[in-house]
């Protein structure tokens, strides 16, 4: 009973917080920097401690094989400075940069922190209040009651990921910085997760197939914030990112047959918004609400068209949008699928039914890691990197410039069952 | 309506037609006539057979120009849309009557000397002038300035009747222009005489290069609606249109988050105006400065183009000095072009310029290296930077 009772508290106090969570470049709290928490004694154990909730020796796979270890580096690589040089920032100590580059709360206090990259705390949060307490073996309610960023939330970790690498009205990698050279910012949640690699403890929940549909509704709500962000919408263009690449970057040779189909909505030579940032929202959000889902898909392309357009209240358009977006992923996260829902999905995904026009590149790679997710899912196992049945896809994908939609959608389709 | 978008497509006074000229002892002669001071009298001929002017209104009814209206969404077929017909028929344009006929005729002409009702009878009288013909609808196209604008109304656009990026999305070929090069291609039907001279000494580049910016200037200022994306037509296509990859070869411009305006023809006029009349290239440079720098055109701007284009046109009406063309030349040849369509320009612009100052023999080594900057310049997609760069430091050795 007393144990029932914690559950609900926690909970509660679960739910509460987590609504109110801060993420930690934001919050007030101080962060100490990966020494308070590299000892050996506690996360830098040589090896992994196999009977707790952590391993412990989070700091060293993270400090090896984390790229986020790595990101200040970047700025300081060959392609980071040109990059800067092309904006005109000097890429090491520019905000525009630092934002994500590494720990910006870091920024603030000593400056050699700033080499070490993204930390543990530009993650799970300034250590100020809950370092000692958690060291005593604090509860986790209690370590997020004292503002530890509550990371094991699909949501919340999601929205996490997405501050930085979807971006925010903020901190984004705009049109100009891919420009300059910067590389085009892609994610998925589940496939992101195994590959970071992971420093957590694996779980049975959620499955893949559930950290694949949180993160795309987390996606698709910040993709239409930037969308709906003031600063996307001065002088005559609105911010080019927001736009699917191929739309523009596409060989214009003199022939009136395409090469390969852009838009699948008016006609040839008018840009087109990236499909990806909901398509496969709605992917997931259709096992749930297929009528949502289907006002949604006619919305974006409402307001794909006014924007082309230019229609006078586009900037309106642009905030009920983000506005419908919000409220399908508030109602629907968190999410839980059954075996017949991961089916459901899968062969949407793979259009089994053939009812999608053929994807553009953006989507055929977000196609990819939905089928890869999926079928981990499916067939319980971790990882799908290296199945047979997805490396025409990861294969098709390799390329912006090559993409041939034609054979990526065959390819796709073997995944769906033979009847 | 038809009168109206008679007037936009440069059609004053009433047509007559292309048979009204073509009588055997007028312009329908068998052979070029020797006994004649200013025509050769086989005009028609030469345009009927060998002018690609004369196929234009037919081209609409090739495939192509169908799947040009289907993807453009143009109500169809192409040659009942105005604005196919306002350049590939432009008579059907003029009178309505003549529609039909007028297709298999394409540009013929009156779209380039003017409708020709009011002096066509007494052009032939004993006595009557040049300029009394022009006093009433006959175009002055001895004069390259007065050519040139009526060339422009198609071959770079005239308000909404323009090939944008809609139409070139659909597949319509690209629209580029040079005076004095395209003259040259075209098949003859003239002949140098006293009162054409600007045609065949260098000016006709120049005042090409002037029309062709003032017309860049007043196409891209040209009122829409406020809230209207700009032509993508106006930006360097390659700005866009390029491969994707870590290694960007394209400059950001001012405008940042803006692609690249094309200024293609800003080189070879600078370069004349450098030589010409300095005061006004100092202006020219700073107003594309700051078009390039906004990403966008401003009315000022496009004010200071405009002004310096009429007087260059005005300067382009008597010969230049001795070494004017060559100087021009040397400026040009040293210039590394931005983009595609300049490196188009300035070779043509540097071919005409080598006649100009006197290098006629097309076996002189300039001319020869010349020639060579064209292979680069086969494909906008495919531009090879490197061969071009190549080919023009071989030009720079010959020039």
């Amino acid at each position: 009973m007393v144990k029932l009772l914690r559950y609900v508290v926690a909970t509660f106090v679960l739910a509460h917080r987590l609504h109110a969570a801060e993420l930690p470049a934001e919050s007030p709290d101080r962060h100490l920097g990966v020494t308070a928490c590299n000892s050996v004694l506690c996360h830098n154990a040589v090896a992994p401690w196999r009977q707790g909730r952590v391993r412990l020796d989070e700091y060293r796979i993270w400090r090896r094989d984390d790229a986020h270890a790595r990101a200040y580096d970047a700025l300081l690589s060959t392609d980071g400075q040109r990059i800067g040089q092309r904006v005109g920032v000097v890429a090491e100590k520019a905000p525009l940069c630092l934002d994500c580059h590494t720990d910006r709360a870091v920024a603030t206090g000593a400056q050699h922190t700033l080499r070490e990259g993204v930390t543990c705390e530009a993650c799970h949060g300034g250590a100020e209040r809950w370092l000692e307490s958690h060291a005593r073996g604090a509860s986790p309610e209690d370590n997020l009651a004292r503002g530890m960023y509550p990371a094991r939330d699909p949501v919340q970790r999601a929205e996490l990921c997405v501050s930085c690498h979807v971006g925010t009205a903020q901190k984004q990698v705009t049109h100009r910085l891919l420009a300059a050279g910067h590389p085009r910012l892609v994610f998925e949640l589940d496939t992101f997760t195994a590959r970071e690699p992971p420093h957590a403890v694996p779980k049975a929940s959620p499955t893949s197939a559930e950290l694949w549909a949180t993160g795309q509704g987390v996606v698709a709500r910040a993709r239409a914030a930037l969308l709906a962000s003031p600063t996307a919408w001065r002088g005559p263009w609105p911010e080019l990112s927001g736009f699917d690449c191929a739309t523009c970057h596409r060989d214009a040779r003199d022939e009136a047959a395409p090469a390969r189909p852009i838009s699948t909505n008016g006609r040839m030579g008018v840009p087109r918004l990236d499909r990806a940032a909901i398509a496969p929202w709605l992917d997931a959000l259709a096992t749930r609400d297929a009528a949502t889902a289907a006002a949604l898909a006619r919305a974006f392309d409402d307001f794909d068209a006014a924007v082309t357009r230019g229609a006078p209240d586009r900037v309106a358009r642009a905030a009920a949008w983000s506005a419908q977006v919000n409220a399908s992923v508030a109602r629907t996260l968190p999410i839980r699928f059954t075996a017949a829902d991961v089916e459901a999905v899968l062969r949407r995904v793979a259009d089994c039914d053939q009812r999608r026009p053929a994807p553009t590149y953006l989507e055929a790679e977000q196609l990819t890691m939905a089928a890869q997710a999926l079928l981990a899912t499916r067939e319980s196992v971790a990882s799908l990197s290296a199945d047979a049945r997805l490396a025409p896809l990861f294969a098709g994908t390799r390329r912006f410039w090559d993409f041939a939609p034609t054979g990526f959608t065959t390819g796709l389709r073997t995944l769906c069952p033979h009847d | 309506m038809w009168a109206v978008l008679g007037a936009s497509a440069g059609f004053a006074g009433d047509y007559t037609g292309p048979g009204a000229c073509a009588s055997a002892s007028c312009h329908g002669s068998a052979s070029a006539r020797s006994d004649s001071a200013v025509a050769l009298q086989n005009e028609y001929g030469t345009w009927r057979r060998e002018d690609r002017h004369a196929q234009a209104g037919l081209v609409l009814r090739s495939a192509l120009a169908r799947r040009i209206v289907a993807q453009a969404e143009l109500r169809g077929p192409a040659e009942a849309v105005p604005r196919c017909l306002v350049c590939h028929a432009p008579a059907s344009i003029a009178s309505a009557t003549e529609r039909a006929a007028s297709l298999d005729d394409g540009v013929s002409c009156e779209a380039c000397h003017g409708a020709a009702a009011s002096w066509i009878a007494r052009h032939t009288e004993q006595g009557w002038t040049h300029a009394a013909s022009v006093e009433r609808d006959l175009r002055d196209l001895r004069d390259p300035s007065v050519a040139v604008e009526r060339c422009l109304d198609c071959h770079l656009g005239r308000g909404d009747d323009t090939v944008d990026h809609d139409l070139l999305a659909a597949g319509h070929p690209l629209l580029t222009f040079d005076l004095d090069t395209f003259a040259t291609t075209l098949p003859a039907h003239w002949a140098p005489h006293d009162d054409n001279g600007a045609w065949f000494d260098g000016r006709a580049w120049l005042a090409g290069q002037a029309a062709v910016a003032r017309r860049v200037a007043t196409q891209a200022t040209r009122p829409r609606a406020p809230t209207a994306w700009p032509d993508f037509a106006l930006y360097e296509c390659d700005a866009c249109h390029h491969e994707i990859n870590r290694d960007p070869s394209y400059p950001l411009h001012g405008g940042g988050e803006r692609p690249a305006l094309d200024a293609w023809f800003a080189p070879g006029w600078l370069a004349a105006l450098d030589v010409v009349m300095p005061a006004r290239a100092d202006a020219v440079r700073s107003a594309l400065a700051t078009v390039a720098t906004r990403g966008e055109w401003d009315a000022t701007s496009a004010a200071t183009i405009d002004a310096a284009a009429r007087a260059c046109a005005e300067r382009a009406r008597t010969p230049l000095p001795a070494g004017a063309f060559a100087a021009i030349g040397r400026a040009l040849v040293t210039r590394a072009p931005g983009s595609f369509r300049s490196a188009q320009q300035q070779a043509w612009g540097l071919d005409a310029l080598a006649v100009a100052r006197g290098t006629t023999d097309d076996a002189a080594p300039a001319r020869v290296a010349i020639g060579r900057l064209f292979p680069a310049l086969k494909s906008l997609v495919r531009f090879d930077h490197r061969a071009y760069d190549a080919a023009l430091n071989e030009v720079r050795t010959a020039w």
